[in-house]
C-alpha cells in the first residue's frame, strides 16, 4: 500500500498543497557547515590513528609487565635431591674465617663470595697483611709475575719459579 | 561502507537542510534549530560508515538532538509555547504557492505538538509512513491516524478567511 493511497481526495488535495510551501532555511550557515563536517570527517581518521597506537602502547606496557623475569627476582624451586643456595642476606652466624693473604686465591674468594654474598669480602679498612700487594697471577692461582707488554701487545703472565 | 564524501554532504544538504530546519522548528526553539541541523550535518560525516538512508537517519538525529536539550517537563512546555508563539517564517513566500504560507504556518503553530511532526516528517521532509513511525517511536497505524488527524486539523485552521490567501 502506497502510504498515500489511503487518503481521502482532499486530504491528498492539501498534502500538496502544504508540500508546495518551500522550507526556509535562513539561519543555516552554509559554509561554516561544510568546514565542520569536513574537519569532523578528518577527526575521524585521526581517532583512528590515535586509537590504534592507544591500543599498541597499552598491549606494549602489558607485555613489559607480564613478561617472565620481571619483579623482583626469586630463588627459583630446588629440584627434589637438588641442595638449594640460599642468598645471603644476613650476615652469617658464624664468623668466616680471614682469608690468608698469602693463599692468595681467587677462585677461593670467589666462591666465598657466592656462597656468603658480600659480605665475604674483607671489610673496607682491612689492610693487607703481606709483605706486599698480590700479583694478579697470585690472585688467579699462579704464583708468578706479570710482563709488561711491549707495545700494544698483552700482558703476559710468567710461569712460577717451581714451574720453570 | 564508505564513510559519507563532501559530494553526499553537499547533495543531502541541498536536498534536506530546510526540511530539517522545519522539523527542528517544531521541536526546539528557533534559536536553536539552525545549530542542531548543524550538528546533525556535522555528525553524519564523522560516521565511520555513511548510513544507508541518510534523509532518515538525520531527521533521527534532529530529533533526538531537540529531545535532549529539552530535558525537564517545564522546560518542554515552556519551548513548546515559545515555538507556536514564533513569529519565525517557515516557508518561503512565493506567488506561485496555491496556499498563503503565513496562514499555513499559523495552521501548522496551533497542531499539537505530535501532529506537527508527523505532518512536517510525511509532507516538507518526505518520509515515508514507515520511515516516520521509525523517527518517531510510534507504529505505522498509530502514525497514520496522527496524520489525518494533522490533515484535518490543519484544513480547519485554514478555513478562516483572513489567514487564507487571496488571489
Amino acid at each position: 500500500m502506497r502510504d498515500e493511497d489511503a487518503l481521502t481526495g482532499a486530504e491528498r488535495e492539501l498534502a500538496a498543497a502544504l508540500g508546495g510551501l518551500q522550507p526556509a532555511a535562513a539561519g543555516l550557515d552554509r559554509s561554516r557547515l561544510m568546514f565542520d563536517a569536513g574537519r569532523a570527517a578528518g577527526r575521524r581518521g585521526r581517532r583512528l590513528w590515535q586509537g590504534v597506537s592507544g591500543a599498541l602502547a597499552a598491549g606494549l606496557l602489558a607485555l613489559l609487565a607480564l613478561r617472565p623475569g620481571a619483579g623482583v627476582p626469586t630463588a627459583p624451586e630446588a629440584l627434589p635431591g637438588e641442595t638449594q643456595m640460599a642468598l645471603a642476606t644476613t650476615r652469617p652466624q658464624s664468623p668466616l674465617p680471614p682469608i690468608r693473604p698469602e693463599a692468595g686465591r681467587y677462585a677461593l674468594l670467589r666462591d666465598r663470595v657466592l656462597a656468603r654474598g658480600l659480605e665475604a669480602l674483607p671489610a673496607a679498612g682491612e689492610r693487607w697483611t703481606g709483605a706486599r700487594p698480590p700479583t694478579l697471577h697470585e690472585l688467579i692461582g699462579g704464583g708468578g709475575a706479570v710482563e709488561r707488554p711491549q707495545r700494544g701487545g698483552l700482558w703476559k703472565l710468567l710461569p712460577r719459579r717451581d714451574e720453570q | 561502507m564508505a564513510s559519507a564524501t563532501p559530494a553526499q554532504l553537499t547533495q543531502w544538504y541541498d536536498a534536506h537542510a530546510p526540511a530539517l530546519v522545519l522539523y527542528a522548528r517544531q521541536l526546539a526553539p528557533p534559536g536553536e534549530a539552525e545549530d542542531i541541523v548543524h550538528d546533525a550535518f556535522v555528525r553524519l560525516m564523522a560516521q565511520r560508515a555513511a548510513p544507508a538512508g541518510a534523509k532518515a537517519w538525520l531527521h533521527r538525529a534532529v530529533r533526538n538532538a531537540a529531545i535532549s536539550r529539552l530535558r525537564s517537563r517545564t522546560r518542554r512546555r515552556a519551548r513548546e509555547r515559545r515555538v507556536a508563539a514564533g513569529r519565525t517564517e517557515l516557508f518561503e513566500r512565493r506567488e506561485e504557492d496555491l496556499l498563503d504560507a503565513r496562514a499555513a504556518e499559523g495552521a501548522l503553530a496551533s497542531l499539537p505538538a505530535e501532529q506537527r511532526e508527523v505532518i512536517v516528517l510525511r509532507i516538507w521532509a518526505g518520509l515515508t509512513l514507515q520511515q516516520t513511525a521509525d523517527t518517531m517511536g510510534r507504529s505505522v497505524p498509530a502514525v497514520f491516524r496522527l496524520y489525518r488527524a494533522s490533515l484535518a486539523a490543519i484544513r480547519k485552521g485554514m478555513r478562516n478567511p483572513c489567514e487564507t490567501k487571496t488571489p
